[in-house]
């Protein structure tokens, strides 16, 4: 039996934060192991709802790096049922765990396509690091997560039929603890990464994963694609400016593959 | 209604990304029970079979003998017979077409976690062993206009998938050969000179590439060295087996006592990686099988903490599962280090090569007699990394081992 608590808005994550970074991170520890906190919270991040400021936001980045907990972000090409069996089943370690939806993706349908010429690989970890490749040498490769996924899609199929560029993705399944080698030897395909989150940028996730990186290889060439830092209109296109999408993506890509 | 249920192979081991279909067991179109043997395919590890997991009529998406990715199915079972164009069988042809329509219907990659805990992600980079069901190609719009001024066509593009300007200026003006590596980054990529006698292409196994590129890997990462020892015995493996008590035989007490003996000579039970060492905390013996029908190295995991009749017992249950090809992935994965006995086939001498991710390896040579002598002698030769360890310490622990086995041979000596 594991308590599983669904928080209906991201936003309210915050509410909670006080419980989960010192009551359910700490317990294991400060009861020298004696008991554990398999909690489950899932919880829908994310905008492009017009749903307004303070119901559209990715605000994992706050619960990113609590030593003791683990998070998650959903995505389509691999089933989230499995991960759901893998984190309620008796497999993978019991630790609170934080389960991001994005709110865009509720209506989609999982399946494992990829854009013609590419096909998805999913690593053997226990929630595991989806890749989308190509048989030819890639020009970059973007890495992101959750609901971005989408979006990082059609910018590769735009920029390899317009701008004649072949971009691969990474899109771990696992934010926190970072999969860092794992991770490694496919942003090496191509030595180019650009990392795009949909929450505010600074000391954000996509940082976090450049540097963890960077420091591990000082030749990739590194870009990053982040939400403008101002609050989410609620008006749609101005949301969908702040927010970034697939153009964002295509012109940072070509950025870093100048 | 017609339901489909695809048949999907199970990720067993993160080298993989496609698989050899070896055969089909069952016809295309045929009727199956649940739990029906299906196919074998073989893994760069192991031939594993496929079994159905319900009812009803096989419809193959490949042909045996077809590379499959690891998360394309290989087959549907259905409900209802097959009827019209979908009794037809897939050929080496058209199983890209077919299973690129299939791989389209929304079948979801859901690949088993390995049940050794973390797995490192290891992505073959050079694309060698990358093979796409679907051989469509693509076109970028700057190509397809390039391609339509100078009258190119796709076919004039095999092997490639992504099709771009660079593609066609290449095609055009072909790029000079590039000169070869200084260090070439595997054996197998070695520039070859070219041949001049006629010869015949024998495509290697996909376990025997498998095995080549582990075996170039630690040829790669290790500075190998080997130290020889010579043994004098008066039968030692004939004596074990007489012997009342230990009726074991030699290559269970070598597992024994050098699974021990790396506890105390922890460079032996790691590898290097950047002018670092790691040590294993766990001692995982490999011990080399190859009775010609390839060459496969099944592990004692924790072999320190097995008595010599677990360790007499494992063996026996590996080198079974070996005689009937069901070794599972487990079974030969994560050797720490790797004991060859080549001592029944007749070798009084040989130089083991160290494998990958591995710091040592033990050679056993046969036992030979002089025509008419109760005395022989037989050799065991230490192949180990000289960046971890050096031939002292080779030495050291050849003797070592050298003394644990004359105590054997002296207890048997003396009880028969």
């Amino acid at each position: 039996m594991r308590p599983v608590v669904e928080i209906m808005f991201g936003d309210f994550t915050m509410l909670a934060a006080d419980q989960w970074i010192n009551h359910a991170a700490k317990f294991e520890y400060m009861y020298a192991g004696q008991v554990k906190v398999p909690v489950v919270i899932r919880t829908a991040m994310g905008g492009k709802r017009g749903y307004g400021a303070t119901h559209s936001q990715s605000l994992e980045k706050h619960l990113l790096g609590v030593p003791g907990t683990r998070v998650l972000a959903l995505h389509h090409r691999f089933d989230p049922a499995e991960i759901y069996s893998r984190l309620l089943g008796d497999v993978v370690a019991q630790k609170p765990t934080l389960v991001i939806e994005n709110k865009v993706m509720y209506g989609e349908k999982a399946s494992s396509d990829a854009p013609e010429g590419f096909k998805w690989f999913h690593s053997g970890h226990d929630f595991p690091i989806s890749y989308l490749r190509c048989a030819d040498q890639p020009d970059a490769t973007i890495l992101c997560y959750g609901g971005m996924l989408m979006d990082a899609e059609k910018a590769v199929e735009q920029l390899f039929s317009e701008y004649d560029i072949i971009v691969e993705v990474i899109c771990p399944t696992q934010l926190y603890p970072l999969q860092r080698d794992a991770l490694i030897p496919l942003v090496r395909r191509s030595n180019k990464l650009l990392v795009v989150e949909e929450g505010h940028g600074f000391c954000g996730y996509g940082s976090e994963v450049l540097a963890s990186l960077y420091e591990l290889d000082t030749q990739l060439k590194i870009r990053r694609v982040a939400s403008y830092p101002q609050h989410i209109p609620s008006a749609k296109p101005l949301e969908l400016v702040v927010l970034p999408g697939v153009q964002r993506i295509v012109s940072e890509t070509l950025e870093l593959t100048k | 209604m017609i339901a489909t249920t695809p048949i999907l192979l199970e990720r067993d081991n993160v080298n993989d990304e496609s698989v050899v279909l070896v055969c089909w067991h069952i016809e295309h179109g045929g009727k199956v029970a649940a739990e029906t043997l299906l196919a074998e395919v073989e893994t760069s590890k192991a031939n594993v079979e496929v079994y159905a997991s319900v009812e009803g009529y096989l419809q193959w998406a490949f042909p045996a003998g077809a590379d499959v990715p690891v998360s394309s199915p290989i087959g549907y079972i259905s409900t209802e017979p097959l009827t019209g164009g979908a009794l037809r069988a897939p050929t080496k042809s058209s199983a890209g077409n077919s299973t690129a329509g299939s791989m389209s219907n929304g079948t979801l990659a859901v690949p088993t976690a390995t049940p050794l805990g973390p797995v490192a992600l290891v992505v073959d980079t050079s694309g060698a062993a990358f093979v796409f069901a679907s051989p469509r190609q693509r076109i970028s719009r700057l190509a397809a206009k390039m391609m339509e001024e100078h009258g190119l066509t796709a076919g004039q593009f095999a092997g490639k998938f992504l099709i771009r300007k660079q593609d066609v200026l290449d095609l055009l003006n072909p790029p000079a050969p590039k000169p070869p590596a200084v260090m070439a980054q595997q054996a197998s990529a070695l520039p070859a000179a070219a041949i001049t006698q006629p010869y015949t292409e024998v495509p290697l196994s996909k376990m025997k590439r498998f095995e080549g590129a582990a075996l170039a890997a630690g040829v790669r990462n290790a500075v190998s060295s080997a130290v020889v020892v010579t043994c004098f015995t008066r039968g030692l493996r004939k004596n074990l087996k007489n012997h009342p008590v230990e009726t074991g035989n030699l290559s269970a007490v070598i597992v024994y006592e050098v699974s021990r003996l790396l506890r105390k000579y922890p460079v032996l039970n790691a590898t290097h990686r950047k002018g670092v060492m790691l040590q294993y905390d766990q001692v995982n013996l490999g011990f080399a099988l190859d009775d010609g029908r390839g060459l496969k190295v099944a592990v004692f995991h924790d072999a320190d903490q097995m008595s010599l009749q677990q360790v007499a017992d494992e063996l026996l249950a590996l080198t079974t599962a070996y005689v009937q090809n069901k070794l599972t992935p487990t079974q030969i994965s994560n050797a720490t280090f790797t004991i060859s006995d080549l001592s029944g086939l007749g070798v009084s001498d040989f130089y083991p090569i160290i494998s990958e991710n591995q710091s040592g390896i033990l050679g056993v040579s046969g036992e030979q007699f002089a025509p008419g002598s109760e005395y022989g002698f037989y050799t065991m030769n230490l192949t180990f990394d000289h960046q971890l360890s050096d031939g002292r310490t080779a030495a050291r622990f050849l003797n070592d081992l050298k003394k644990r086995l004359q105590v054997y041979e002296e207890a048997t000596l003396a009880a028969i």
